[in-house]
C-alpha cells in the first residue's frame, strides 16, 4: 500500500496529464517525459511538501527521482 | 526552413570551375594569408556532400570564440536571479550547471571583437567581406539608438560591408544568420565575397540570465567567417523549426509550458532527422552532436528521443559555461577543435533551440586543413 505522501506527487504528475487516469510504480518519469526538465523544479516542490522535509541535494541522485517507486524509498520509506 | 538544396547526390564538384580571387579587392587589416588556387585534385568529400553547379557550398572558413575570464559559480548569482534553495540545487545537481562566465562592466563591443577579429584573420588576401551579421537573442542588447552590427563592423575596419542584425529565432539565430550569409553571397556575392556572422550577448538583467526552471545565461560571443566553395567545414543541411505558438517567451501559461516540455525532445529529434536526411546521412553517419548548453536533464530526455548513446552528444561545456545565448555551439565547437577532437571529413551536427519556440539542426563536414584549423 502506497503512503499518502506518494499519492500526492502521483496526483501531481496526473494533474499536469489529464489525458492519464492511472500511474503505476514502475514508469520512468524522466525517460517518459511524464516529468520534463521545466516541471523538475516543482516535483521537488511537491515531493518537501508531500514529506515536510528539505531534499538534501548533496545525498541524493537522480535515479532517486525516476518513478514513483524509487521517489516513496527515497523520502517516504 | 532548409537549404535548398534537394539533390545533394550528384556528382559533379563546383568548385573545380573557382576561378582565382583577384587580388587587387579592398581588403581589412588583418593577418596576411596566401590566397587560396582553385581546387584540381580529387575531391574527398563524399558524392552526398556535393551540389549541382550553381548551388555552391557554404563553407565555415574560420570559426573563434570567447569567453569573458570573470568566472562565478551559480550560487553566487542566488540572491540577483531571486533563485532558491531547490532551484539551486536542481539546476546543479540534475540540469549539470556548475559555473559560468559574468562579466558585467566588459562592453558589449569589447565582448564580441576578439572572436570575430580571430574569425577575420583567416581572411585571405584579396578577399573581402561583404556582410556581417550579428546575430543576437535578446531583442534589445543596447540602447535604441545605437546599431550594434554597424559598431562592430566598424571597429573591425569593415566599413564598406553591409552590417544588420538578426533575431527573432533566439538561439539559433546565430545558425540562421550561417544560412541568411549564404544566400546573400550566393545571391549577390561576386569572387573574393565572403561574409561575417557574429554573436554574443550578456545576462545584463535577472529577466535575461534566468529563463526559469530552464537555464542561467552566461556571456559568451562567436564568430564565423563564410564563404562559398572555400576549403573550410562544409554546411551540408540546415532545418528549422518555428511553433510560433509559444512567441511569448517567458509569459507561456503553466498549460503551454508543460505542453511545450512535452513536445520539445520530439521537435528536436524531428530538425535532426530532417538535418541528417538532407545531407544525404544518417544518424549514425555523425561524428558528434554538438549542441547548445540549456541543461543536461534536457539533453538527457532528446538523446532517448533520437536513441543515441550519451556520449555522442557534446555536454562538458555545460558545468564550464552554461547556457551562452546563440553562441553555444560555437564555443563548443572551439572546445572539441582546440582539444583536438574534430576528425578530417567527419560529420557534425550543430544543435540548438530558441525561445519563441525555433528549433534548428545544421550538419557540417569539417575540414582540418580548411580555414577553421
Amino acid at each position: 500500500m502506497s503512503s499518502a505522501g506518494i499519492d500526492k506527487v502521483r496526483d501531481w504528475i496526473l494533474g499536469r496529464h489529464p489525458e492519464r487516469t492511472e500511474l503505476a510504480s514502475d514508469v520512468d518519469l524522466i525517460e517518459s517525459r511524464l516529468v520534463d526538465s521545466l516541471a523538475f523544479v516543482e516535483l521537488v516542490y511537491t515531493i518537501e511538501d508531500a514529506a515536510g522535509v528539505e531534499i538534501d541535494f548533496d545525498n541524493i541522485d537522480i535515479e532517486d527521482f525516476q518513478t514513483l517507486a524509487t521517489i516513496e524509498k527515497a523520502f517516504f520509506a | 526552413m532548409s537549404l535548398p538544396t534537394a539533390d545533394h547526390r550528384t556528382t559533379t564538384d563546383p568548385r573545380s570551375a573557382t576561378a582565382p580571387r583577384p587580388a587587387t579587392a579592398p581588403r581589412p587589416a588583418t593577418a596576411p594569408r596566401p590566397a587560396t588556387a582553385p581546387r584540381t585534385t580529387a575531391d574527398p568529400r563524399p558524392a552526398t556532400d556535393r551540389r549541382p553547379a550553381g548551388d555552391r557550398p557554404i563553407t565555415l572558413e574560420r570559426i573563434e570564440s570567447y569567453l569573458p575570464e570573470r568566472s562565478v559559480r551559480i550560487e553566487e548569482l542566488g540572491e540577483r536571479l531571486g533563485l532558491h534553495r531547490a532551484q539551486l540545487g536542481v539546476f546543479r545537481k540534475f540540469y549539470g550547471l556548475d559555473r559560468l562566465r559574468y562579466d558585467p562592466g566588459l562592453p558589449l563591443l569589447d565582448l564580441l571583437r576578439p572572436a570575430a577579429r580571430g574569425a577575420l584573420a583567416a581572411l585571405p588576401e584579396g578577399g573581402r567581406v561583404d556582410y556581417l551579421a550579428y546575430a543576437h537573442v535578446t531583442q534589445a542588447v543596447a540602447p535604441a539608438h545605437v546599431d550594434v552590427a554597424r559598431e562592430i563592423g566598424d571597429a573591425l575596419g569593415l566599413a564598406d560591408a553591409e552590417a544588420f542584425g538578426l533575431s527573432h529565432q533566439a538561439c539559433v539565430s546565430s545558425l540562421g544568420a550561417i544560412e541568411v550569409l549564404g544566400e546573400l553571397l550566393r545571391a549577390e556575392g561576386g569572387e573574393g565575397a565572403y561574409a561575417l556572422m557574429v554573436t554574443g550577448e550578456q545576462a545584463y538583467s535577472p529577466v535575461v540570465q534566468h529563463v526559469p526552471n530552464t537555464s542561467i545565461m552566461a556571456d559568451a560571443a562567436a564568430s564565423c567567417l563564410i564563404t562559398l566553395d572555400g576549403e573550410g567545414d562544409v554546411v551540408r543541411s540546415f532545418a528549422t523549426r518555428t511553433l510560433g505558438e509559444y512567441a511569448q517567451w517567458l509569459e507561456l501559461t503553466p498549460e503551454q509550458n508543460t505542453e511545450f516540455g512535452e513536445r520539445y525532445g520530439g521537435r528536436i529529434a524531428e530538425v535532426i532527422h530532417q538535418a541528417v536526411e538532407e545531407a544525404g546521412l544518417t544518424l549514425d553517419d555523425v561524428e558528434l552532436v554538438i549542441p547548445h548548453n540549456v541543461n543536461k536533464l534536457a539533453w538527457r530526455q532528446t538523446i532517448k528521443e533520437l536513441g543515441v548513446a550519451p556520449e555522442k552528444v557534446f555536454l562538458d561545456n555545460v558545468p564550464r559555461y552554461s547556457h551562452t545565448f546563440a553562441s553555444d555551439v560555437f564555443v563548443n565547437y572551439t572546445t572539441l577543435r582546440d582539444e583536438g577532437r574534430l576528425v578530417d571529413g567527419a560529420p557534425y551536427l550543430l544543435v540548438s533551440v530558441g525561445l519563441g519556440a525555433t528549433f534548428g539542426a545544421m550538419v557540417i563536414t569539417h575540414r582540418a586543413g580548411g580555414g577553421t584549423r
